[in-house]
């Protein structure tokens, strides 16, 4: 018998552990069987659940583990509906607010809207409390699925239909908080454009503590003014709810109203940070340049400067309160980007004896890169993936000096970006030295002055020495897409991922031919992105869509034309 | 450790392992300090590995020894940024093994803690249960459908939405 609304127990009663074999070839493989049967028939769920949490948010193949038989189905179920908003098809909405019954209090708006969207309440019960599952909420996509979901329900004329997705989506709210469900993730958005939180369900929040204890990973998009009150609420719940978050982000945003942020908003969140037993990853995203002072948020992760592994800080004017962050002991990964003094902020960083094991400084300026140098030496081999990006028509300063230092210290690099840099022969150097390297994305200098027989020759050279091991090459942000033919020609890298420029109107068939024989010699490539240049004066989308069309059909026996977004680098 | 680039123990080191059908095993130090049950030899040229044998060790030691340089992964707080189905050529490979050797393999790594393995394996099976159908999965591993077929209905309705995906 099923046991509803108890997922511990059920269907445990009736686990049917069949190994016994039928026919003779059970009798040849009765040892797979045996192997196999303690593992898949629910003698070690530990592993049957590692198994299939590898099959997250692929919903299909969830629904057939779970259908597969009752203990496949309590190992599943659970992973179904940890972030079923994910999903596109908002259908899920419905099991969950089908699962009221008579004895749950609700408004008279939440009847009305029910009542409109045709959910009757009734005594059912469904085979398991799915919203207890619940693990993952993004508000976003919470507004978004009951907005699609209530499309589909009430018509398009309707007036106010905002109000009725406001009082599903707090009602939804209500029922995962009231189902005992902990979330692990959270992504927090008080903005206009989102559905805003009712009175009721903070005085829920505050009354179960445990929705919010157990958050791992949190996301705090930019505010608006509007609703800066119910954040810093929700921030005060926070703090007393949440002590195991790990993961931090944090978004601001330029508005007037920096006198509030700086009475309330920030310190609601610097208490936060400081209720927390440890928080390795912290990401903070200024406001792009417009503050002066962020009122004590990155300076309280000073109380986590001994486990802090990772931060990740954006677009940060002021570098007075990194100052706090000197000597984090376990920092692996800095990430820097269009701040106003990058290399300051690295400098503070690097007091401490940590091995960076990935640094990316993304710069509007100038990178001069001897700030950079002792982090490199003092990383040494830890180094794993380095990304030097800068926006600047200057080239990244001292280069012979940074490319010495990574081939002398820093030989395990498995992941390169590099922007801003001249095609040198310390760069070939650099390059041939790096034997484990994967990926490599590459903006060089070209002002044109170099003959086209000299630039071949830079291109065969850089070809030929480029690691066996490399698997990714991006050069589309480098003059040297013009030689892609010479480059591919002469290159013998098992390359499976390959993107470039394409000018459609230089050498067109001779490039779309080296292509064709590099996938026939090496027989690896498995997927091109080619960024179309038409050099037409609109640069019209539908000549851009036709050579798409064009390259995709001379291809299509050979290699796979992919869109930028769907070329996956799995570097983490 | 330091960040998994080098082992305390030097390249040359090597020690002997014996699986729980008596074969013996001369590995590379290094991979025995690498994980914490292999290293359970405390510092002794010789271990025996219970309830792990001969030729699955030897499956799980060509494994170690692929990857003896492997960076160590220690943000190990939260793995669910690392889980996706993407597999490595060469351990795609090695994993091409019967069925029988694979889940032997996961409960050798299990044992062994010997986490890269273990998630690797698991990889390797859920892989195997992509885009099927119930009865396919229940074909590739011999699973009885034990549900009821009220219950199968049941459970089609209210998951229905996940079918569609």
């Amino acid at each position: 018998m099923i046991c509803k609304k108890s997922q511990d127990n059920i269907f445990l009663t009736v686990c049917n552990t069949k190994i016994f074999p039928r026919n003779l070839f059970f009798y040849l493989h009765i040892s797979f069987f045996l192997m196999a049967s303690k593992i898949l028939t629910g003698n070690m769920p530990e592993i049957m659940e590692k198994i299939i949490n590898n099959l997250d948010k692929d919903f299909y193949s969830l629904h057939s583990c779970a259908l597969v038989s009752r203990h496949w189905c309590t190992i599943s179920i659970p992973i179904l509906w940890r972030d079923p908003f994910f999903d596109e098809n908002s259908e899920f909405i419905s099991i969950y607010l089908s699962s009221l019954n008579h004895n749950d209090v609700l408004n008279n708006d939440e009847k009305l809207a029910l009542k409109e969207c045709g959910i009757i309440i009734d005594s059912t019960d469904t085979l398991f409390d799915y919203a207890n599952f619940l693990k993952v909420l993004d508000l976003s996509l919470l507004d978004s699925r009951v907005s699609h979901w209530t499309d589909l329900r009430v018509s398009s004329k309707r007036k106010n239909k905002h109000l009725l997705t406001f009082d599903l989506a707090n009602l939804l709210l209500k029922i995962f908080i009231k189902s005992g469900a902990t979330l692990t993730k959270l992504d927090l958005y008080f903005r206009e454009d989102y559905v805003e939180i009712s009175v009721e369900v903070f005085k829920l929040l505050g009354r179960n503590k445990q929705f919010l204890s157990r958050l791992q990973v949190l996301f705090v998009a930019s505010i608006s003014e509007p609703f800066m009150k119910k954040a810093i609420l929700f921030l005060r719940i926070l703090a007393e709810s949440a002590t195991k978050i790990i993961d931090l982000k944090f978004s601001t945003l330029y508005c007037d109203y920096e006198n509030y942020q700086k009475r309330e908003l920030y310190p609601a969140f610097v208490n936060v940070i400081k209720s927390q037993e440890k928080i390795l990853r912290y990401n903070f995203i200024g406001d792009g340049g417009l503050f002066s002072n962020f009122y004590g948020v990155i300076s309280a992760v000073e109380s986590h400067k001994k486990v802090l592994k990772e931060l990740l800080i954006d677009y940060c004017v002021n570098d007075a309160e990194f100052k706090a962050l000197e000597n984090c002991e376990n920092l692996e990964v800095i990430r820097i980007s269009r701040c106003y003094n990058e290399m300051e902020i690295l400098k503070t960083l690097s007091t401490s004896l940590c091995k960076i094991s990935t640094l990316e400084i993304s710069s509007y300026g100038p990178i001069d890169t001897t700030h950079i140098i002792p982090t490199l030496k003092k990383s040494g081999l830890s180094l794993q993936r380095l990304k030097l990006d800068t926006s600047s028509e200057k080239e990244i300063q001292s280069q012979t000096l940074l490319f010495k230092t990574l081939m002398e210290s820093c030989s395990n690099l498995t992941y390169l970006y590099i922007s801003g840099i001249v095609l040198s022969a310390q760069f070939l150097d650099l390059i041939s030295c790096l034997q484990k390297l994967q990926f490599l994305s590459l903006c060089w200098k070209n002002d044109g002055s170099e003959k086209v027989e000299v630039m071949k020759t830079h291109i065969i050279n850089f070809a030929e020495i480029l690691p066996l091991t490399l698997e990714y090459l991006d050069i589309i942000d480098t003059s040297s897409s013009s030689y892609i033919d010479t480059l591919l020609d002469n290159c013998d890298v098992p390359l499976k991922k390959l993107l470039f420029n394409l000018d459609t109107s230089n050498d067109y068939e001779e490039k779309i031919d080296s292509l064709i024989r590099f996938c026939i010699r090496k027989k690896t490539l498995n997927e091109v992105y080619v960024n179309i240049m038409t050099f037409n004066k609109f640069n019209r989308p539908d000549l851009i869509s036709n050579y798409w069309d064009k390259i995709q059909k001379d291809l299509e026996e050979y290699v796979e034309l992919v869109p930028y977004s769907d070329i996956f680098v799995d570097i983490v | 450790m330091d960040n998994g680039t080098s082992n305390s123990a030097s390249e040359n080191e090597t020690i002997t392992l014996k699986s729980c059908d008596g074969i013996e095993f001369h590995i590379d130090a290094r991979i025995a300090n690498r994980y914490t049950l292999l290293n359970n030899w405390n510092g002794g040229e010789s271990a025996c590995i219970p309830n792990v044998n001969g030729k699955v060790l030897e499956k799980v030691l060509e494994w170690c020894e692929h990857h003896i340089n492997d960076p160590q992964l220690n943000c190990g707080d939260d793995d669910s940024r690392r889980r996706n189905t993407i597999i490595e050529e060469w351990d795609e490979n090695f994993l091409s093994c019967d069925q029988d050797m694979l889940f032997e393999i996961i409960l050798a790594a299990n044992y062994l803690e010997i986490k890269p393995l273990l998630d690797l394996g698991c990889k390797t099976v859920a892989n195997m249960m992509k885009s099927k159908s119930p009865e396919e999965i229940r074909s590739a591993f011999n699973i009885d459908n034990d549900y009821t077929p009220e219950e199968e209905e049941q459970f089609r309705k209210e998951n229905e939405w996940a079918e569609d995906y």
